[in-house]
């Protein structure tokens, strides 16, 4: 058995770099069946959205086909520009989320857009939030990755302040009430906390800290709660679902719309509540629909793809070398997970509905394109994971030079070693010579310390 | 016969005597495995869209034949309308009234009380 | 790992754990999913059911009313759809702009539509009735806030107040009243379908469900009538002039097919339009009074009292007898009206030509033994009741118990006076019928001795287009003999001849056709005890035919007060005679075959 499992040329000099190899074409294909899913359901109910809210039908199907195709675009784009050079231009990214957020906070409200969210160009709407979710997975992850390089992940000062300072900012753009001229956006709040929470765990900050912070925020979270009276209400709600309040209204429909979809499902064409009885059917409501007209096997389905997916970014996060990559990666399984666990929790009556999309299924642009750019970084990592695993049990536990990881999978416990890498036709091709984005030959300096981070 | 194929049996038969003749494989063009299961899949994704525009909209028709009935219902009106129209058009004060009526004249009565 | 110290948790397991945490969620909702849409499915099933499936009524369409008109039929009550203009005033905006914008639409002052667009304690105010569809789009397309038209049926009558009386009117709630829209409302209203269907939120049905259940309304009947159009308009114009002329109370008259019982023509004034019925502030108007109003009907009954005696063969027509001038019966005196009454011989077409009331009750004496006695009464009383159908409603259909039956004292009364009662009888008085009883006994002697029940309804043709053709009815069969029938036509075309000489030559109508009649003056029951004295009912009895009668004819003018002379002959018998004119100059009576 070779020791560099990774490319037929490959050397145990240059395996300090993983090779680029297949990627996972998996992410790809669970993605887009997602996405078909979504896309049929929208399709199946736009007659129901042109009678019920006006417009034709074609409308919701074209918007949502031109959203997936300027996804894939931004795909394409993600997955192919380095990761290094994400990592080097974090900040204007982020400074361009923020800015983009500014621009949101200042526009004007209407009926249609009753909050801060939404740039508005013409007839194109953003939200500006999801620009903020990815800039914020970029630089976060940018910013830990060079703080436990430099050895400082648990210097308050270095680290934790900024984190906190960036934390504030974020909490007082997205989660303040309308009042404070927020977003007054919860949900999304609650998934760029996800976001960032589990990177800095991932990262290996004490949980002490976590903690720490962890009781701050929901300490914040209860105050905000409690000050904006229409949260309070769809807490209350969510206690005491009912159909003829206009706070529980959604949430009883969503039951209603799940639990007669029994076990098989209305049928595609035939689903009911999409037809005025719910509403935000073909948005936030859209996994309702889906569990009306699939029914419980639908839904077993459509979680297991979530799961699947969910599973192969796992996959890669185990297998990925490069600290910067892994947080990205991190971040996104993060954003989607959460995201999707609050949408469909909402939906079963499980937790209070939030006004969050189901990633890459609901109708709407902007995270469809996002979590399309997301999807193209993970992608690109997917080039470079290993399975180096094997490698460090052959050093029975010592940590050489040659060891590109970050932590070691090798714990001791052999459940993390047996498993295959992403693509089990790597070894059959060899695609490149050129190192994976997150290691530069002379960023071995960078990997050492991170061993003293991670084992002191 | 298709020229194609009377080329192949060109080629296959074109080797002769006294014939600068270059003999060269039968190239197989059967599809490889690849392009066969890419094939099926564009075949069933057609096939899906197809089922896709028949069955999903099911319920829509309802808008279908609710607009058809209100056009129904619409047009039975204009006719009940225009049957209206007409038997008011017809009706005997009208008919007494108009200008041929006013010109005619009275043929033999039998006589009434004045 | 081994060289950790165990505060420190591995990264990867903390993957792992956050993993490990997902998929646990990943379950819970699974379970949950499971128990929504498995163990509780029922549940929501009917949750979904109750907010989706709606029930509808669908109204039928209400059966129109024909009538014939130049030999084919033509509607006289069809439906219409129009539109009631409301308004909620706490929504209206502007609302001199929104009134200023109405008034040339709607009509009417615009002043007052804003005054009403202001009112403040209602949210409802109706602006406008009966709105024609294009005025309703017009004002639709304003788009004013607050202001909206509302569908309504209502009957429409392209012939105006025509019949108005005998069609009756159907209310707010599309029920009929009076008239043929009550009396065959059950067929007219047809059979509202239902519709039961799951909806979308507007309402509108969705094409898929099991539970989708729709019945088609039926469509009411139509009723053709057998009334001609062109007829019924020519007696309401004739009626109309009688009671301005006489101003009297009323004055109706009704024509009807001697050979079928068929009624061709029934009309009263003061009548009504049906359109406008609730803007009739007396109720009255909606009676058909020609069938709910029954009066004594004078000496027209003279008719009856010869045609039973002749039928019973105590009297010939040509028999003439002694009259003493006023008979004394149970203490009372029965004298004529007529001026010029004394005593001497007197023959049947006397009788009837002077209207003598010594006469007819002579006849009444004739059918006993040479007086008034049980046998006179019971036979006088049989005739009356079994084969003129006296005292009983005919079933015509007209409103529901609407119909009066009049009143035809038993002749083993026992009350004092029973035998004075039917000398009354026997010259008119003391007995009520309406003016369709009347023309329905007189049709059964002219056509021969068939009494038929009078019918208004010719045909019904059902939603489905089926014609069901409604054949005369015959009540009684030998009312009289042919014979007897012959005499009467006779003896009335006699008296009408004498007429003529007497100084009414209007009832000349040449000698291509027959024409007979009777005049009768009835005196007026005062409810507190005996007749008035400055009050009559002129009433006339005839027909009108060639070889043999087509038409009988009953007018009843209801106290008149401008005529001169015998109210019968002056108020009632130029109606008559304007009606037969009319007959036969417009509606082709068979002249006699030369």
């Amino acid at each position: 058995m070779s020791a560099v499992p990774l490319g037929r040329r490959g050397s145990p000099v240059d395996n300090q770099s993983v090779r680029r190899h297949r990627p996972d074409y998996w992410l790809v294909i669970l993605a887009l069946f997602l996405v078909v899913v979504g896309l049929t359901v929208v399709y199946a109910i736009s007659p129901a959205l042109a009678a019920t809210s006006g417009g034709s039908g074609a409308h919701y199907v074209s918007r949502q086909l031109i959203a997936i195709g300027l996804s894939i675009a931004a795909f394409s784009v993600t997955s192919r520009v380095p990761l290094r050079t994400w990592q080097r231009w974090q900040m204007p990214l982020l400074v361009a989320a923020g800015l983009a957020t500014l621009v949101a906070l200042v526009m004007p409200v209407n009926a249609l857009y009753p909050q801060h969210r939404w740039i508005r160009l013409g007839g194109l709407s953003l939200q500006s939030v999801e620009i903020l979710k990815f800039a914020l997975i970029v630089s976060v992850a940018s910013f830990l990755a060079r703080q436990a390089a430099s050895g400082q992940l648990n210097n308050v000062q270095r680290t934790m302040k900024p984190l906190a300072y960036m934390l504030l900012a974020v909490t007082f753009v997205v989660a303040a009430p309308d009042k404070l001229h927020g977003q007054s956006d919860l949900g999304s709040f609650a998934v760029i906390l996800a976001m960032i929470g589990a990177m800095v765990i991932v990262i290996g900050l004490p949980m002490r800290r976590i903690l720490l912070a962890g009781s701050i925020l929901a300490l914040l979270v209860t105050f905000v709660i409690v000050i904006s009276p229409y949260r309070r209400e769809r807490v209350t709600t969510f206690a005491h679902p009912n159909c003829l309040t206009s706070g529980g209204y959604q949430a009883c429909q969503a039951l209603i719309a799940v639990g007669s979809g029994g076990i098989s499902g209305l049928g595609l064409g035939r689903s009911v509540q999409a037809y005025g009885y719910l509403p935000e059917a073909q948005n936030d409501s859209i996994f309702a629909i889906y569990a009306e007209k699939f029914g419980f096997i639908g839904v077993m389905v459509l979680l297991g793809l979530f799961v699947a997916l969910f599973a192969r970014l796992r996959l890669i996060i185990e297998r990925t070398s490069d600290v910067f990559s892994r947080l990205v990666v991190v971040g996104i399984l993060a954003w989607l997970s959460t995201q999707m666990i609050i949408n469909v929790g909402a939906m079963i009556g499980l937790l209070p509905l939030k006004g969050i999309t189901l990633p890459f299924v609901s109708y709407g642009g902007t995270s469809v394109l996002f979590v399309g750019a997301a999807l193209g970084l993970v992608f690109q990592i997917s080039h470079y994971t290993s399975f180096s695993a094997r490698n460090v049990q052959k050093g029975g536990g010592q940590r050489t030079m040659n060891q590109p990881h970050v932590f070691s999978p090798a714990s001791g416990r052999s459940g993390g070693t047996r498993r295959r890498p992403c693509s089990s036709v790597y070894s059959r091709y060899t695609f490149s010579q050129e190192l994976p984005p997150g290691i530069r030959r002379n960023d071995l300096r960078l990997t050492e310390r991170m061993h003293e981070v991670d084992s002191p | 016969m298709t020229y194609s194929s009377t080329l192949a049996m060109g080629r296959q038969q074109g080797v002769s005597r006294g014939q600068n003749s270059v003999s060269f494989r039968v190239t197989d063009k059967r599809l490889g495995p690849v392009s066969n299961t890419i094939v099926l899949i564009v075949l069933a994704c057609l096939l899906g869209l197809l089922y896709l525009t028949q069955v999903t909209k099911t319920n829509a028709y309802g808008y279908q034949i609710n607009g058809l009935q209100q056009q129904q219902s619409k047009l039975q009106q204009q006719h009940e309308d225009l049957s209206v129209a007409s038997a008011r058009e017809q009706s005997l004060d009208r008919v007494a009234n108009s200008a041929t009526a006013q010109s005619m004249t009275p043929v033999a009565p039998s006589g009434s009380v004045n | 790992m081994d060289q950790q110290p165990a505060s420190v948790i591995d990264p990867v397991q903390r993957v792992r754990i956050w993993y490990a945490l997902l998929l646990l969620v990943f379950g819970i909702f699974a379970v949950r999913v499971f128990y929504l849409q498995v163990i509780r499915y029922d549940y929501y099933k009917k949750a979904a059911l109750s907010d989706q499936l709606k029930q509808y009524t669908v109204p039928a369409e209400r059966g129109i009313i024909t009538a014939s008109l130049g030999g084919s039929s033509v509607p006289i009550v069809m439906n219409e759809k129009l539109y009631t203009l409301y308004a909620d005033p706490t929504v209206v905006k502007n609302a001199e702009h929104v009134a200023a914008k109405l008034q040339p639409i709607i009509g009417g002052d615009a002043g007052a539509i804003t005054k009403q667009l202001k009112t403040s304690d209602t949210r409802y105010v109706i602006l406008k009735k009966k709105l024609t569809p294009a005025q309703s789009d017009k004002i639709l397309a304003f788009k004013f806030p607050g202001v909206g038209t509302e569908e309504q049926d209502y009957r429409t009558y392209p012939q105006g107040t025509l019949a108005s009386q005998l069609l009756g009117f159907v209310d707010n709630s599309g029920q009929g009243q009076y008239g043929v829209e009550q009396a065959l409302n059950k067929q007219l209203q047809g059979k509202p379908g239902q519709l039961k269907a799951v909806t979308d939120i507007n309402g509108i049905p969705l094409a898929a469900s099991a539970n989708n259940i729709s019945t088609q309304p039926v469509k009411g009947d139509s009723i053709d009538l057998t009334i001609d159009v062109g007829m019924q308009a020519g007696l309401e114009k004739i009626i109309k002039a009688a009671q301005e002329q006489n101003k009297s109370q009323d004055v109706s008259a009704v024509v009807m097919d001697v050979r079928t019982g068929a009624i061709k023509a029934m009309a009263n004034y003061p009548t009504y339009d049906p359109s406008d019925y609730q803007d009739v502030s007396d109720g009255s108007l909606f009676q058909n009074i020609a069938v709910t109003d029954p009066i004594e009907p004078g000496s027209i009954t003279k008719l009856f009292t010869t045609a039973a005696s002749l039928q019973k063969g105590v009297i010939t027509p040509t028999t003439s007898f002694y009259d003493p001038g006023s008979w004394t019966i149970d203490g009372s005196k029965v004298s004529d009206v007529e001026e010029d009454h004394s005593t001497g011989q007197q023959t049947i077409l006397s009788t009837l030509d002077k209207s003598l009331n010594t006469g007819a009750t002579w006849m009444l004496m004739q059918l006993g033994d040479g007086r008034i006695d049980a046998q006179a009464r019971s036979i006088l009383y049989d005739y009356f009741s079994n084969h003129f159908m006296l005292g009983q409603a005919t079933g015509v259909e007209q409103g529901n118990g609407e119909e009066a039956s009049g009143y035809l004292p038993k002749p083993t009364d026992t009350g004092a006076g029973i035998d004075l009662t039917y000398a009354n009888i026997s010259f008119g008085q003391a007995y009520t019928a309406t003016a369709l009883q009347m023309v329905s006994a007189l049709s059964s002697i002219l056509n021969g001795g068939t009494y038929y029940q009078p019918q208004l309804v010719d045909q019904i043709t059902d939603g489905n287009g089926t014609v069901t053709k409604v054949a005369p009815r015959v009540v009684k069969s030998n009312v009289i003999s042919t014979q007897v029938s012959n005499d009467i036509i006779s003896l009335m075309e006699q008296n009408n001849t004498n007429h003529i000489a007497e100084g009414f030559p209007y009832l000349n109508f040449g000698p291509n056709y027959a024409v007979g009649g009777k005049t009768g003056t009835a005196e007026i029951a005062n409810p507190l005890g005996g007749y008035y004295s400055d009050r009559v009912n002129g009433t006339y009895m005839g027909f009108v035919g060639g070889n043999t009668p087509e038409y009988a004819i009953v007018v009843y003018n209801l106290q008149p007060t401008k005529y001169k002379g015998f109210a019968g002959a002056e108020t009632g018998q130029p109606v008559f005679a304007n009606i037969a004119h009319m007959l036969i100059n417009d509606f082709g009576v068979t002249p006699k075959a030369k």
